[in-house]
């Protein structure tokens, strides 16, 4: 409904009123129809400033973006753990050949068995492609839902990509996870941090 | 006829450690000369470049996915080296409707990810002969 006029809490009640008040005089309808017209022209209302409280922007510019950056380093870390493991199977079916049967078959058998285990990394690749466009769809429907209810929720400014706010004094802002390697410091890093304290 | 170990073979597919672990167990099976391509328009250009005596293709991929590869080398004129191809498809696309839209395009087996080398030697065996 890309042409649907948006309308403010008081210009709703302001309509409704203007409605009902003809429709009483002429017809008499019953005060509990304005009541309850009312009513929901509250409900609305609240509905209205209970998802801009709920910032549905952010869901567009940092939850999703988030949500798939994270999949996509799980991605990134199996397809590099799984390298390493079939280079190091590499490395031992080479060792292999220089052993003697039956040793040597019962090593191939099982580096064959590890490679076959390695297909995991392609198959959970696949389902986190398929996580990820069902993220970008969400991210669709919401655009499509914010852009009718407008400003009214305060979608036309999404501002920016939240960073989680970490503090030493609030343990739970603590808890992450492993961070994004462009943002995460290095092990030096570390080991200077904790060397700046000794000193 | 006895396999001829040393023919080429094409395993396409987008990720790279699917062609190697694919590439590691046809080693393991004897055949050595294995070229790569992670989709396929890629593998297409490597078919008329030289002959090809088995394809092992993923579905799933892009620009070109492995049907539409399937598809193309069938469709192939004036050449049988392309055309006649032995083609294998190994994907997890596992639906009835993804065997059969494979087989009518013309594959000659179908393996589903996670697969084993004893089941990809069986299919091998099954489309090239004994081994």
């Amino acid at each position: 409904m890309p042409n649907t006029p948006k309308y403010g809490r008081g210009q709703v009640i302001e309509i409704i009123n203007s409605v009902l008040s003809k429709v009483d005089a002429k017809q008499n309808v019953s005060r509990d129809v304005y009541s309850h017209l009312a009513e929901l022209a509250e409900i609305i209302d609240t509905l209205k400033r209970d998802i801009s409280s709920a910032q549905p922007g952010q869901v567009k510019v940092s939850h999703i973006p988030d949500a798939t950056d994270e999949l996509g380093e799980v991605v990134k870390a199996t397809a590099e753990a799984t390298n390493k493991i079939m280079t190091i199977c590499e490395e031992i079916e080479g060792i292999a050949q220089g052993i003697a049967p039956p040793a040597k078959d019962d090593i191939t058998g099982k580096v064959t068995q590890i490679y076959e285990a390695c297909g995991f990394q392609d198959i959970t690749g696949q389902r986190i492609k398929n996580v990820v466009g069902t993220l970008q769809l969400i991210e669709e429907k919401i655009d499509k839902i914010m852009e009718t209810l407008g400003d009214a929720v305060g979608y036309g400014d999404v501002g920016h990509r939240h960073e989680k706010q970490v503090s030493v004094d609030d343990v739970k802002s603590l808890l992450n996870g492993p961070q994004m390697a462009d943002k995460a410091i290095s092990q030096e890093d570390i080991d200077k941090l904790l060397a700046d304290f000794d000193n | 006829m006895a396999v001829d170990k040393n023919m080429n073979i094409l395993v396409v597919d987008d990720y790279q450690t699917m062609i190697r672990i694919i590439k590691n167990l046809l080693k393991q099976l004897g055949f050595n000369n294995v070229d790569e391509a992670t989709d396929g328009g890629a593998a297409y250009e490597l078919l008329n470049s030289k002959k090809y005596g088995l394809v092992i293709s993923d579905w799933n991929m892009e620009p070109v996915s492995g049907l539409d590869l399937l598809k193309k080398v069938r469709a192939t004129s004036g050449n049988d080296n392309i055309t006649k191809v032995p083609f294998i498809m190994i994907t997890a696309e596992s639906k009835t409707e993804n065997v059969i839209a494979a087989k009518q395009a013309g594959v000659n087996n179908y393996i589903v990810k996670p697969f084993n080398a004893e089941t990809l030697k069986t299919k091998i065996s099954s489309v090239i002969g004994e081994f």
